[in-house]
């Protein structure tokens, strides 16, 4: 709805002819009964007339319907008849009476009319305002908030609203770009942006501009400027004002959404410095614990030359265990930061489950020296399309973590098996099993369960992260007759097609 | 032998160096060191090696370069030096000519054994081919087109021979599925990537090769396959 606000309606054409229709209507009416009615009688017949004129019409209308009523009087009405001579003092008087009532009648009527369009311009103005302030309430992305803002306020003035915010201290046009070149409209908004006071056009700052500007006013900052290029060129009096209440809408509106995005980003880093103190704790406690062994046993050989050759073996064998512990960790930091990189690209190939979990076992080989695995999936098992350098990565971490957390001599167990057109592989032993309520936590980054081992709490969700990249899920749950399960669902690869060849 | 063979080092890392040095000269070895792709590609004219430990991240350049440069005229063995995670680099390397690789961290017993593997082989090479291939019970007797595995006769069809006989051929180096696929099927497919892998499944199985636990073929995730020898 485009609101106009005019202050004497009915001053067009229609006003008037309305006021000459009602003056002639009257005479006709009156006329048949000229001889029967006293002349004041009939003035007050016009009278009615006027008063419709007036309801009906501007103040000018009511005035002509004045005028012409107190002439068709005159010249119908009073003797002598058709003439504007009037013989009796009381005729003219009547006549003047007539005259002056029905002036006063208009201008009245005419003011109350007024008076209610004002506030029908109120109301609608209002509701204009509150229907901008209810969409800007329920938006939460500052995107959005604009262009809601934009449509409101073209919906509601005639001409083009421009939105401005700022970048480093100046000003952008966002709505419309090319603006941002326009020296004028810059140079007004850029002001109004600095001073928080308005700019451009019809007011005492850069009135050469073709828009008029408006500051956002935060509590604390100028959130951005709000423009307006009235179509016919100037402002209408009243504009200025209901602008001035968009604009104060709307930077509460703004306001919110800056709030809210900071709390977020506060709430972001706050994450991110959790993570960051995990990180460092891992280097700290991880690192340095092998780190510290490592230079002690060399330490300890550099300044001693009398150790026995089997002291000498056992501070190597440290050196060496601590050394591959380095390596692992170092291993699970890397995949971790590339899995998070989001530069993982998957390498997917068809892979034989016994190739994968050979090799896993070939890799795990020292850590389960007293563990022994029982592999109980068929030979026959459809192979898999993964990435086979990340999925056999999955079951070294799951491996470790069984050799980790089961006691020596516990057998460990690796099963697969198919389901629909996928395959499903556990890892399961017969450790200390997960507490209840752990079994998602445990694949969180650094997070270490509630028994204090010497992982980096990175080995799980390592898995999780390459199972998520293969579209699976990687879950945890207690094993009967205790112990843990791990269990992932992979694609199987398409069977190829069957190979005969005659044996040579 | 009574000449100390000789070995150059190419790694911008002076504790790098440092190992391989002492590991290798107390191994009876001789040594030269480089640092950049510049200074090894200078040395292996000068001072040809009988082989060359090369890390593939050099500061003037890819390692990858000076493999793709010294095969253009000598078929010196090489073994790269990578990081985990860099099966690409690695399959590259080996496809450009590289003979083997290791992944850093790596221990001097590993170390020695790649060493050794690839100087027979290079001394092979300029031989002709022994007909009789024999290394922890698998014998594969080319003249005569016989597989024995522990003195039993094992019936392959003509493929998963010719798969056999490629890995005999480069025995105790890795052979990327590129390589046998080029070598056995004569083309370089991704398309027959998965019948490569199923032949040798096949020849495990019929050599009584267990893929959890195995005896002759030693799977390379993501890079290829290797006879043990």
């Amino acid at each position: 709805m485009k609101l106009s606000f005019k202050h004497d309606l009915g001053s067009d054409g229609k006003g008037y002819w309305f006021a000459l229709l009602v003056c002639a209507a009257t005479t006709a009416i009156g006329l048949p009964f000229r001889t029967s009615l006293d002349p004041e009688n009939a003035a007050m017949l016009y009278l009615v007339g006027i008063a419709l004129a007036a309801a009906y019409c501007g103040r000018a209308s009511s005035t002509l319907a004045a005028i012409t009523s107190a002439a068709a009087y005159n010249f119908f009405f009073t003797q002598p008849y058709y003439s504007f001579w009037i013989d009796s003092y009381r005729d003219m008087v009547a006549t003047v009476l007539l005259l002056v009532t029905s002036i006063i009648m208009g201008s009245l009527a005419a003011r109350l009319r007024a008076q209610s369009r004002f506030f029908q311009y109120k109301e609608q103005t209002t509701s204009a305002l509150y229907a901008m302030t209810r969409e800007l309430a329920s938006s939460r992305v500052q995107d959005n908030m604009l262009s809601a803002i934009r449509f409101h306020a073209e919906d509601m003035f005639d001409g083009t609203a421009t939105l401005w915010l700022a970048q480093d201290g100046e000003i952008h046009c966002i709505t419309q770009p090319e603006l941002t070149d326009d020296l004028k409209e810059k140079s007004a908004a850029q002001f109004c942006y600095e001073h928080a006071q308005s700019a451009g056009l019809d007011t005492p700052t850069l009135a050469g501009a073709r828009g008029f500007y408006l500051p956002f006013k935060g509590s604390v900052e100028v959130l951005g400027v709000l423009g307006f290029m009235p179509k016919i060129g100037v402002l209408q009096s009243d504009e200025k004002t209901q602008l001035e209440a968009v604009a104060s809408v709307a930077a509460s509106a703004l306001e919110r959404v800056s709030v809210a995005e900071l709390a977020e980003r506060r709430k972001v880093e706050a994450e991110g410095e959790k993570m960051r103190n995990a990180l460092l704790s891992c280097v700290s406690h991880d690192l340095r614990t092998p780190l510290a062994s490592i230079k002690g046993a060399i330490s300890s050989m550099m300044i001693d030359n009398t150790l026995s050759a089997d002291s000498r073996m056992e501070l190597l064998t440290s050196v060496h265990n601590e050394t591959t512990r380095l390596e692992r960790i170092v291993s699970n930091l890397l995949d971790v930061t590339l899995l998070e990189s989001g530069r993982l690209r998957l390498k997917k190939d068809y892979y034989f489950m016994s190739e994968l979990v050979g090799n896993a076992l070939q890799h795990t080989k020292e850590l389960l020296k007293e563990h022994s695995v029982e592999c109980a999936f068929d030979e026959e098992i459809p192979a898999l399309w993964v990435d086979g350098v990340l999925i056999e990565q999955v079951l070294v971490n799951l491996l470790e973590n069984a050799a980790k957390y089961s006691p020596p001599d516990s057998p460990i167990l690796i099963d697969a098996w198919t389901e629909e057109d996928n395959i499903r592989i556990i890892v399961a032993d017969r450790g200390s099993g997960i507490h209840s309520g752990d079994e998602q936590k445990l694949f969180d980054k650094f997070y270490r369960g509630t028994q204090s081992g010497q992982g980096s709490g990175l080995g799980l969700a390592i898995c999780r992260g390459i199972i998520e990249a293969h579209d699976g899920k990687i879950t945890a749950r207690k094993r009967e007759g205790g112990g843990a399960v791990f269990s992932f669902l992979l694609p199987a690869a398409h069977a190829p097609d069957v190979i005969n060849e005659a044996a040579a | 032998m009574n000449v100390k063979p000789h070995i150059l080092i190419v790694d911008d890392e002076p504790q790098i160096r440092k190992f391989l040095r002492t590991t290798l000269t107390s191994h009876d070895y001789q040594v030269n060191e480089a640092e950049k792709c510049i200074d090894a590609l200078k040395l292996l004219t000068t001072h040809p090696p009988d082989l060359m430990l090369l890390d593939l991240g050099l500061p003037d350049g890819d390692g990858l370069d000076v493999i793709k440069e010294l095969r253009g005229w000598s078929q010196l063995p090489v073994i790269v030096l990578s990081a985990r995670g860099q099966e690409q680099d690695k399959v590259t390397a080996l496809e450009l000519g590289a003979d083997d690789y290791l992944t850093k961290p790596f221990g001097a017993a590993e170390l020695l054994a790649r060493i050794g593997v690839a100087l027979r082989h290079s001394r092979a090479n300029s031989q002709p081919q022994p007909s009789i291939f024999e290394s922890s019970g698998l014998r594969v007797d080319i003249a005569n087109r016989q597989v024995t595995v522990d003195g039993q006769e094992i019936h392959l069809t003509p493929t998963e021979y010719k798969l056999l006989c490629t890995m005999v051929k480069y025995a105790g180096k890795v052979v990327t599925h590129g390589q046998l696929l080029k070598e056995v099927w004569g083309k370089h497919s991704s398309e027959q990537g998965h019948y490569l892998r199923i032949y040798m499944q096949h020849v495990r199985q019929k050599l009584g090769d267990d893929a959890l636990n195995p005896r002759f073929l030693m799977t390379e995730t993501g890079i290829g396959y290797r006879l043990k020898s």
